[in-house]
């Protein structure tokens, strides 16, 4: 690693230890929901997060918004959709009503959460969520965290 | 804000080492898209019985739905589905085994806000009928005026339909043309009607949800048999899911015959996730099983799915008939689904 190159790691690391110390409220939860750079979505009130996991927000601020989920049993996702949908919400008879009324499609599965972040990375519209404890894995991307507002 | 500022300190000590190391080859990876070709299918078995004098118990295979949806473009897509019913009445005889298209129709979405569909698809009306499925709805006898078809489930036309959200709220519309296919309550068909309608609805903070549909079908060779309905409703979730109150008001004019009321409050109590108990209470004018006399339901669901794909439900029902002379019995029944 040059000079240069330690130079941009130690710059970029010390930007994301001054959003840790901001604290963006989706960290109180053991998880970070993070956009592209390049989006101009700062923040998402839950309950609009809960709309775009549930395919009923496909677009805020004129940008198309596609969520990225983990694979299904996943301690992350599901302390995520506990978070997001409460522990008594039945996920999967609320998919069976939408591909029956043919509404809203799920979220797009991936394998894990540094794949969320090359996704996230390239696509502005993509949101996607890793763990909080990941948070050093950041600096190598062009991601933001959202914060998110009750 | 202590513990941020240590983790911080670390971070910035820590810098000179390597941090997590992502495959890089993983970034050359597509991204995956939705299936081009989607198969969805359920099936059902039906045990119904009561102690109404004159009736017969009913138990078979009663309903099997299967359904496709391909993928034509971005966002266009195509969808067909075939329906075996066989279903019995209130007294347990049993309907006319029939292999019905439900639906068939070509959608283009160019967002969420913006939806258009031609051809066969479900009447968006109030919080029942769209989703009418015996493997989505909370029961296993459909309420009054749905079994009564006051507004009929199926249309054949286009519609136009859309959800905004705003930052706590979501909105959902729809406005529709189209030829009835249906009967319209009692056994008198509309032939060769057409309709006119449309629905709203409002939920704010995922708690309150308030709605209203307006339908108006005109007999373009009879003015008298035209026929206009108003569905109010509203539901109310104050316990982030544990308790669910519903309430569905039909109101149905006829030029030149008599209108009818329906009504259905209901309460549904979430035990686990896989696990519910539902009470209703149902009344309005029965045209198809009580001859247009009132009919006045109280019923208890309680409902399991043992696994995502199974799914178990038990009710019972006390119906009083105002004809002369009343009529009241019990009706009970057992379902199972299972979804392919």
């Amino acid at each position: 690693m040059g000079d240069m190159d330690r130079l941009h790691f130690l710059m970029n690391g010390m930007m994301f230890a001054f959003f840790l110390v901001l604290l963006p409220q989706s960290r109180e939860h053991g998880f970070l929901v993070v956009t592209s750079q390049k989006s101009q979505i700062e923040s998402l009130t839950s309950f609009q997060l809960k709309q775009i996991y549930l395919g009923r927000l496909d677009r805020l601020k004129g940008i198309p918004l596609t969520p990225l989920q983990l694979k299904k049993g996943d301690p992350l996702r599901r302390g995520f959709e506990t978070y997001l949908f409460g522990e008594l919400f039945d996920l999967e008879n609320y998919w069976l009503g939408q591909s029956l009324k043919l509404e809203a499609e799920p979220p797009m599965t991936v394998g894990s959460w540094a794949l969320i972040l090359a996704f996230v990375e390239r696509n502005p519209g993509f949101i996607g969520y890793l763990p909080e404890d990941r948070v050093d894995a950041l600096a190598r991307y062009r991601v933001k965290i959202l914060r998110i507002e009750e | 804000m202590l513990f941020r500022c240590l983790l911080a300190a670390l971070l910035i000590a820590g810098l000179g080492l390597r941090g997590q190391n992502v495959d890089e080859s993983l970034l050359d990876m597509e991204a995956p898209r939705g299936e081009r070709f989607k198969f969805l299918g359920w099936a059902d078995f039906l045990y119904d019985d009561s102690d109404r004098p004159g009736t017969e118990s009913f138990h078979d295979i009663s309903q099997i739905y299967l359904n496709l949806q391909f993928r034509i473009a971005p966002g266009w897509r195509a969808f067909a589905e075939v329906e075996y019913e066989h279903l019995p009445n209130i007294r347990g005889t049993q309907t006319k085994t029939e292999i019905l298209l439900e639906r068939a129709f070509i959608e283009y979405k160019r967002s969420s806000a913006m939806r258009f569909r031609l051809g066969k698809f479900n009447t968006p009306a109030g919080i029942w009928k769209p989703l009418h499925w015996a493997v989505t709805v909370d029961t296993i006898t459909p309420p009054i005026m749905e079994e009564n078809g006051y507004i009929p489930i199926k249309s054949v036309g286009f519609e136009f339909c859309g959800t905004r959200s705003t930052r706590r709220g979501e909105m959902n519309y729809a406005l529709l043309a189209s030829d009835v296919t249906d009967r319209v309550g009692n056994d008198q068909s509309l032939d060769e009607a057409r309709a006119l309608g449309g629905d709203i609805n409002y939920t704010h903070a995922e708690k309150i949800k308030s709605g209203l549909s307006l339908y108006s079908y005109k007999e373009l060779k009879d003015n008298d048999s035209s026929v206009n309905g108003v569905l109010v409703y509203f539901e109310l979730d104050p316990w982030r899911g544990r308790l669910l109150c519903r309430s569905e008001f039909l109101a149905l004019e006829r030029r030149g015959g008599l209108g009818a009321r329906a009504f259905y409050g209901k309460l549904k109590y979430q035990l686990t996730p896989k696990q519910y108990l539902n009470y209703r209470y149902d009344r309005g004018d029965d045209e198809r099983n009580a001859e247009g006399n009132k009919r006045t339901i109280n019923s208890l669901t309680f409902a399991y799915w043992p696994t995502n794909n199974l799914r178990i439900k038990l009710e019972a029902g006390y119906n009083q008939i105002k004809s002369s002379p009343r009529e009241s019995f019990w009706r009970w029944a057992t379902w199972t689904g299972y979804i392919f």
